[in-house]
């Protein structure tokens, strides 16, 4: 067989030099273009909406769209970029005798979040279905044409062009550099025999935002959503089941996803791959039989699948190998810090300072000077030792303590709950107050804005303590440093905390490079002055409130609390996703119509403490809140 | 059977490779000659003085897009050889936005529009257009390859203004709205004339930009008229609201209460033996449709309205559930 074609290829090579077979052979193509675009166009339908939103800032339009017919009895998919506005009627045209147009009116029957497509379903049953092409036999650099219905009801609109990519969006969609874009989205990526390669969406491959790269468009980067007809995931679709992602619920070590192994640092016993047994510490080895060395890997093999698809993995735990079965899941519950009820003293050893009132602690007994020696089986050395075995439990999770005091051992079992809302009223600290403060100038090299740091120093050198930072964010313009450290002297001495206070760029208002500056303006601090990583807060009032939730969210790593006063509690941030190695709590302090920022946060499982303190107490509360705050 | 095709396509793919180069080489060969550079002295600072196009007379006619370039007075010509000629504005149409440039030349290499082909939608095309000016003497123009999209009728904006021609345009799979390009020629592979390349203009609803030739056959009677010595089609630029234009009220419905710029237009009331009354509409309808056009929201639907006199008879199609239904309504046959 192979001997065969190669015969031909050579044949093939002697006639393109002979002229005479040159207007064959192109004819040729065209006619086999002609006859894939009249092929696949009998299965692609223009869709008219009529009503909707306009969305904030963007102007989208109310232009007629492709569909890509998949049933005879009416199912057709189109991109859900199409639907954005959602629509208050949705109808299908199809043309009639003499440019007349007849409509039926659509229904969206399901959606699939994971290709970004949706499935309409019209009262119609003489349609023809599009034929899917057999993804295996795909190769890149065959020609591949983009067929809408968007211009005309009557003929379709093409573009040509070839296969750029396979598996591309982590294994969703093949690329093409045919152009893409409103013309086409929901229409079908055809082949030269008029198969589908995939249906026509906007796709990203850092977002899967619905609208995301959609400003690719026309670009030479265009993408379709590949479909397997004969998956199940397809079949569970056309019958009206909506499709999500299929998620394993742990998180890795390191940062690189194209370097590190997928080792877990982070796994809910209640997510899918705590239910599969997987544990923090094991190592996926292979997924779906395919080795994994690096955690990209991993995500181009769970990228195609959906909820309630299975993942077989292998995993290397502590040098055995063991063959483990995870069943995806659509959505992972929000991880939510488990509390105690203690704050720990400053230091290495983990001993007790304060029992918050009406905790889990304070039930159980637990007493300031206690020292935890052991949580469940793991023997505490130190207070990072206890960090670390806190960070793999989950609020409810009951665990049991070994405490020592005095000469003593105490055995309790406790059940952890949520953080409450209440701030401690009467939290003091214990250290003696610092007996000056120094103030440090610090400079960023992209910022032309410098900041001020108010450090706490002790005489003689008996504080063994890291101070804490709070970022405090003023209006934006000048600041006047002097009237800065007046107004937080007592309290840096106080609470050993130390302030900084950045300075805006803009005379007038906070721009979104400014957060970076902040962020690095505490490592730059970092390097001056030790301080405790854990205990890095940032606040501030009014525009600079709303300046420090932003620069905290952008900065998860840097920072570990956001104090909020009398702002505007926005929602629209970065990196909202509640995770143990990157703790986030928030104070809200005044502040109008913060409810629904707040039960937003809770839902997303952050600790959220909201009062709503007169103006007189506030600094004080502020200051206590980050006092207590990264003390377990 | 896969064999078969496999090596079909093959065979297809080696050829495509080798006989578009020597085909569409000849193609350029013949179509480069009789095209133009224009450079003109029209138009505002920030905005590009130059466009394309194409000699259509041996003795110096030029054909090209109706465009502020050609507002001043000294336009120039420069032929695919390096030539450069003073020219007059022989003649324009507005609505097409085509104008007739006369150079002082015999002999040109040009083309015979009555040669022109039709193409449909699959054509491969090579486009000449001096895209962005980038060539100057005696460069030829810039030629791109690309295909014939659709065609359908031109709903296209400039601005804010809905562009003057609305007939039948091909849409090409090719990127040719781009300053300079307008004036330009689409040829098929064998280099017969197919359009003549538009304005930069953008999809008037999906706000895209829109690459587009007008077909010669909507052209070659205009182009006559103006060799005749005659201008056409003073744009007319004045809003198309007729003196009595129609409402809502009038035909006797009230669309609810627009609350956002998209609201659906659905007529929240139908006042008894009015016009809309006998003709069948009802509360909920969902208006879709005006004399054929889009009426996507309540004020689509004014606008739509405000379009028509009253008395002219006016269509309206409702979706009322699934089901949709037109209806003709007249004020005069009422009255």
């Amino acid at each position: 067989m192979i001997i065969n074609i190669g015969k031909r290829f050579i044949l093939v090579c002697l006639g393109t030099c002979i002229a005479c077979s040159i207007a064959c052979a192109q004819d040729e193509l065209a006619k086999a273009t002609n006859a894939a675009i009249k092929f696949a166009s009998k299965s692609v339908v223009q869709i008219d909406t009529i009503g909707g939103l306009t969305p904030e800032g963007q102007s989208r339009s109310t232009a007629p769209f492709s569909g890509t017919v998949v049933s005879a009895d009416g199912l057709i998919l189109t991109a859900s970029y199409n639907l954005l506005h959602e629509p208050a009627s949705i109808f299908v045209k199809f043309p009639e005798d003499e440019g007349q147009v007849k409509r039926f009116s659509a229904e969206v029957i399901a959606t699939d979040s994971n290709r970004n497509i949706t499935l309409l379903k019209i009262d119609r049953s003489d349609l023809i279905p599009i034929r899917f092409a057999d993804q295996a036999k795909l190769q890149i650099g065959q020609r591949a044409i983009a067929v809408g219905k968007s211009m005309s009801v009557d003929d379709a609109n093409v573009s040509f062009g070839i296969v750029s990519a396979k598996g591309r969006i982590w294994n969703r969609a093949t690329q093409t550099d045919a152009k893409i874009s409103r013309q086409n989205y929901g229409g079908p990526l055809v082949t030269l025999t008029g198969e589908a390669i995939g249906v026509l969406v906007p796709m990203s491959h850092s977002s899967s935002e619905i609208a995301a790269g959609a400003q690719w468009y026309d670009s030479g980067i265009g993408f379709a959503a590949n479909i397997d007809p004969n998956s199940e995931a397809f079949k569970r679709l056309l019958s009206g089941e909506s499709l999500r992602p299929g998620l394993i619920g742990v998180t890795f070590e390191g940062q690189d996803e194209n370097a590190d192994p997928a080792r877990i640092s982070f796994c809910l016993p209640t997510s899918p791959a705590g239910k599969a047994g997987l544990k923090v510490g094991d190592t996926i080895v292979a997924a779906d039989g395919q080795k994994i060395i690096r955690q990209g890997q991993l995500k181009h093999i769970v990228g195609p699948l959906y909820e309630k698809e299975t993942l077989t993995v292998k995993v290397d735990r502590d040098g055995k190998l063991l063959d483990l079965e995870i069943e995806l899941a659509g959505e992972i519950d929000p991880y939510v810090e488990p509390e105690i009820g203690v704050l720990l003293a400053n230091g290495e050893v983990a001993k007790i300072e304060y029992v918050i009132p009406a905790s889990p602690a304070e039930k159980a007994k637990l007493r300031p000077g206690d020292v935890i020696a052991k949580v469940n089986d793991k023997e505490i050395e130190n207070v990072a030792a206890l960090r670390e075995v806190v960070s793999q439990l989950v609020a409810g999770d009951s665990c049991k303590l070994k405490l020592s005091r005095g000469g003593e051992t105490i055995e309790v079992e406790l059940e952890t709950r949520r953080q409450t809302a209440e701030t401690l009223a009467d939290f003091e600290p214990k250290n003696q107050p610092a007996s000056k403060t120094e103030t440090i100038r610090i400079t960023v090299a992209e910022g032309s804005n410098a900041c001020d740091a108010f450090v706490p120093r002790y005489d003689g050198s008996d504080i063994a303590a890291s101070p804490s930072v709070l970022v405090w964010v003023p209006s934006p313009g000048p600041v006047d440093s002097d009237r800065m450290l007046a107004r937080f002297e007592e309290f840096c001495v106080k609470w050993n905390t130390i302030v900084l206070v950045p300075q805006s760029v803009a005379p007038d208002e906070w721009l979104p490079d400014d957060a970076s500056v902040i962020a690095k303006a505490v490592a730059s601090l970092k390097q001056q002055v030790k301080f405790d990583s854990n205990r890095v807060a940032i606040a501030g009032n009014g525009p600079g409130g709303l300046m420090a939730i932003r620069t905290a969210f952008a900065n998860r790593k840097t920072f570990h609390g956001a104090i909020v006063v009398d702002a505007e509690l926005t929602t629209r941030l970065p990196n909202l996703e509640s995770q143990p190695l990157l703790r986030m709590h928030l104070l809200i302090v005044g502040g109008d119509d913060v409810e629904e920022g707040v039960e937003f946060f809770r839902k997303k499982g952050f600790s959220v403490f909201a009062t709503d303190q007169g103006k007189g107490v506030r600094l004080p509360t502020i200051f206590r809140w980050v006092a207590a705050l990264g003390r377990l | 059977m896969f064999l078969l095709r496999a090596s079909t396509l093959l065979s297809i793919s080696l050829c495509l490779a080798s006989t578009c180069a020597h085909g569409q080489s000849s193609a350029v060969k013949s179509v480069l000659p009789k095209t133009v550079k224009i450079v003109g002295s029209g138009g505002m600072r920030g905005l590009e003085a130059y466009q394309s196009g194409i000699v259509i007379s041996s003795e110096g006619h030029i054909l090209t897009a109706w465009s502020y370039v050609l507002d001043g007075e000294a336009s120039t010509v420069t032929t695919n050889d390096g030539e450069r000629f003073q020219c007059k504005l022989l003649g324009y149409d507005a609505k097409l936005e085509i104008a007739i440039l006369k150079v002082e030349a015999e002999g040109l290499p040009h083309f015979d529009l009555a040669s022109a082909v039709d193409a449909p939608v699959g054509t491969s095309v090579l486009t000449f257009s001096n895209c962005y000016g980038v060539a100057t003497g005696n460069e030829p123009v810039s030629v791109q390859r690309g295909v014939v999209s659709a065609k359908i009728e031109l709903a296209a904006r400039r601005g804010s203004w809905q562009t003057p021609y609305n007939d039948d345009v091909y849409i090409l799979d090719a990127i040719t709205s781009n300053p300079g390009a307008a004036g330009g020629i689409v040829c098929d592979s064998k280099g017969r004339p197919i359009g003549l390349i538009g304005k930069e203009s953008r999809d008037a609803r999906t706000g895209l930009w829109l690459s587009y030739a007008i077909p010669f056959s909507k052209l070659t009677d205009s182009v006559n008229r103006i060799l005749d010595g005659k201008n056409l089609n003073e744009q007319n630029m004045t809003s198309r609201r007729t003196a009595e234009p129609l409402d809502p009220k009038l035909l006797g419905f009230s669309l609810v209460p627009e609350v956002l710029n998209r609201t659906p237009p659905y007529i929240e009331s139908v006042q008894p033996k009015s016009v809309a009354f006998d003709a069948g509409i009802l509360p909920d309808d969902l208006i879709i449709e005006i004399n054929g056009l889009p009426a996507a929201s309540c004020r689509d639907v004014a606008k739509r309205l405000g379009q028509v006199d009253r008395d002219s008879p006016v269509s309206i199609t409702v979706q009322r559930g699934s089901e949709f239904i037109s209806v003709q309504m007249s004020l005069v046959e009422k009255n």
